[in-house]
């Protein structure tokens, strides 16, 4: 499987679609539900041909079954391509996948919402998205593929401690829930940081989201640019490729501090699996997620009632960036498409064609496998990347003044 | 991912130590990272069995307990007890066994409860699973009417009581 058969007109569902519009505060929901297999080391204590025996079991399920539908499957050798990195900024393959070594696969469906991981941190990672605030829609597909995979495969379980699993944060229920904020009121007034230590006391952890993927390591199947290019140029406002990404581990974003986020965006992740049903987790997540929303709402409309003149023109400002710009960073270019969003949502901003859902398109086309994969799809060096997002960027900007309503 | 130290908050930093010549990495949350840039090197160590500083002038050393069970290592996958404390990751389902003590420890420390609350193997009899769901709603139910969400309780009501009637006409024992 190559990564330009991963490439269709249309981007995963869970950005929304035209008959399940997505919303400008509540990006994506996501659960991950890690199961393992009886009789085999867990994946980071086993060795290559234990690691090879649990994919052809995996394989063999999956054949049998088809959990997902119509479904593509990606080797070690697909995953350290671009179609790789493809998969992770699409938050289906997770960093640890990326990252690792020896035998692992990836099997997803068409419509980019579920995945089934193969000899990551567990022998199995199975990952579910669903558009917005609804992790309880994505539990329920984490859980059927999981029925189906456990009608030929045993899963590892303990009448007390429940499933086993590699991490003993995710004993029990096996499973972690996520939601996807983007909260640019509660971010300027600095609430998000202030606040982060209140969510614990709910059994859940607010954080920031970080650009590329926390470990400076380099993702596979990205091109690392050309030094000659980079000296040559006096200045450069890009950072390094592997930092023009958003990607996931196995909880969800990669964290960071509330104050060092990207875009004004925000995971809600839940804390615990033991001792907490699945429904509970993800109710907590969906619970809390809502409240931040809530906030987030309320915090827009004193902006706009008490500077309203200071609001316009900071979204203003990230417009006339946008469209000026030749060459744009990665981290920036979330800001300025964080405020368009921000002023979109509360009327300062119309565009007939910025809807939640392109905006959300967005998020995952200016990253820089998807940049690549769409031009030439070569390795490009940071500053070629860093002009085709301008591009995209002012095209994107056309595109939603001239469509119609 | 959660700080390795404290276990509670999300770990934001990388904190990198040389101990014994190797460096040693953990994730840390901003409030280890600050205790340990205001404590220094004393107030906060990388290896929870590495001896520091106690008091100005005395070294504290590992009680011999302590030493001798961290040198211990998992009979089937040869996993250390010391990476189990320190990464909290298990390298088999026999680690469980064999360290069953250490993990409880662990587990207590980062999970609210020991017991497992959620749904059990797809291939257990259809009734167990109705009694685990049924256990599961309500203590759903519980969270629900705590944060005052009624109108999603009114939901959880009405599946517990088809959940309820589900049991009772199939004959068997119904939940206490």
């Amino acid at each position: 499987m190559s990564a330009t058969d991963l490439l269709p007109a249309a981007l995963p569902e869970w950005c929304g679609t035209d008959t399940e519009p997505a919303s400008w505060t509540e990006i994506s929901s996501i659960c991950t539900l890690f199961r393992n297999l009886p009789d085999l080391p867990f994946p980071p204590a086993a060795r290559q041909e234990e690691l090879l025996e649990v994919t052809r079991r995996v394989e063999d399920a999956a054949r049998m079954f088809s959990p997902l539908g119509d479904t593509l499957g990606f080797t070690e050798k697909d995953i350290e391509s671009p179609a790789g990195a493809l998969l992770a900024e699409r938050h289906l393959a997770t960093r640890e996948l990326l990252h690792g070594h020896g035998p692992r696969a990836i099997f997803t469906d068409r419509s980019g919402m579920r995945a089934v991981i193969v000899n990551a941190v567990d022998h199995l990672t199975v990952r579910a998205l669903a558009p917005g605030n609804n992790p309880a829609r994505a539990l329920q597909q984490v859980l059927a593929i999981e029925e189906t995979l456990g009608s030929t495969l045993d899963f590892v379980y303990d009448d007390t401690r429940g499933f086993l699993t590699t991490r003993l944060t995710c004993t029990g229920t096996g499973l972690k829930v996520c939601v996807l904020l983007h909260l640019p009121a509660l971010s300027l007034i600095g609430m998000p940081q202030a606040n982060s230590e209140a969510a614990r006391t709910r059994d859940v952890s607010l954080v920031g989201v970080a650009a590329g993927n926390g470990l400076d390591l380099s993702v596979p199947g990205m091109s690392q640019g050309d030094p000659q290019q980079l000296m040559a140029t006096p200045y450069i406002p890009v950072e390094p490729i592997s930092e023009q990404c958003l990607l996931t581990d196995v909880e969800g974003p990669i964290p960071v501090a509330p104050d060092q986020t990207v875009g004004a965006l925000y995971a809600i992740i839940s804390q615990h699996s033991l001792g907490l049903s699945e429904e509970e987790i993800t109710y907590r997540v969906q619970h809390a997620a809502r409240e931040w929303c809530a906030q987030e709402e309320e915090t827009r409309l004193t902006l706009l009632k008490s500077n309203s003149l200071w609001l316009q023109d900071w979204v203003g400002r990230a417009v006339a960036l946008a469209r000026g710009t030749y060459l744009a960073g990665f981290a920036e270019t979330l800001d300025w498409l964080s405020r368009i969003r921000l002023g979109a949502a509360v009327g300062i901003l119309r565009m007939p064609g910025l809807t939640p859902a392109t905006a959300n398109r967005m998020l995952i086309e200016i990253q820089a496998t998807h940049l690549a994969l769409r031009s030439t799809g070569g390795p490009l060096s940071r500053i070629e990347l860093a002009r085709l997002r301008a591009e995209k960027l002012r095209e994107f900007l056309t595109r939603c003044e001239s469509a119609t309503s | 991912m959660l700080c390795q130290k404290c276990h509670q908050k999300p770990a934001t930093a990388r904190y990198i130590e040389v101990v014994e010549g190797r460096a040693v990495e953990q994730h840390v949350c901003a409030d280890c990272l600050a205790k340990y840039l205001q404590g220094g090197p004393e107030a906060f160590t990388l290896n929870e069995v590495k001896p520091r500083l106690h008091e100005p002038g005395t070294r504290m050393e590992p009680r011999p307990a302590v030493q001798r069970r961290t040198r211990q290592s998992c009979p089937t996958c040869n996993t250390a007890l010391s990476v189990i404390m320190d990464k909290k990751m298990v390298g088999c389902a026999e680690c469980y066994r064999h360290f069953h003590d250490v993990i409880e420890e662990v587990l207590i420390r980062i999970q609210p409860d020991t017991q497992h609350q959620g749904r059990g193997r797809a291939r257990d009899d259809a009734r167990a699973r109705i009694r685990t769901e049924l256990r599961n709603k309500r203590a759903l139910l519980r969270s629900v009417l705590k944060m005052e969400d009624y109108e999603q309780a009114a939901v959880l009501r009405d599946e517990i009581r088809r959940l309820e009637a589900g049991l009772r006409s199939g004959g068997g024992e119904e939940m206490p």
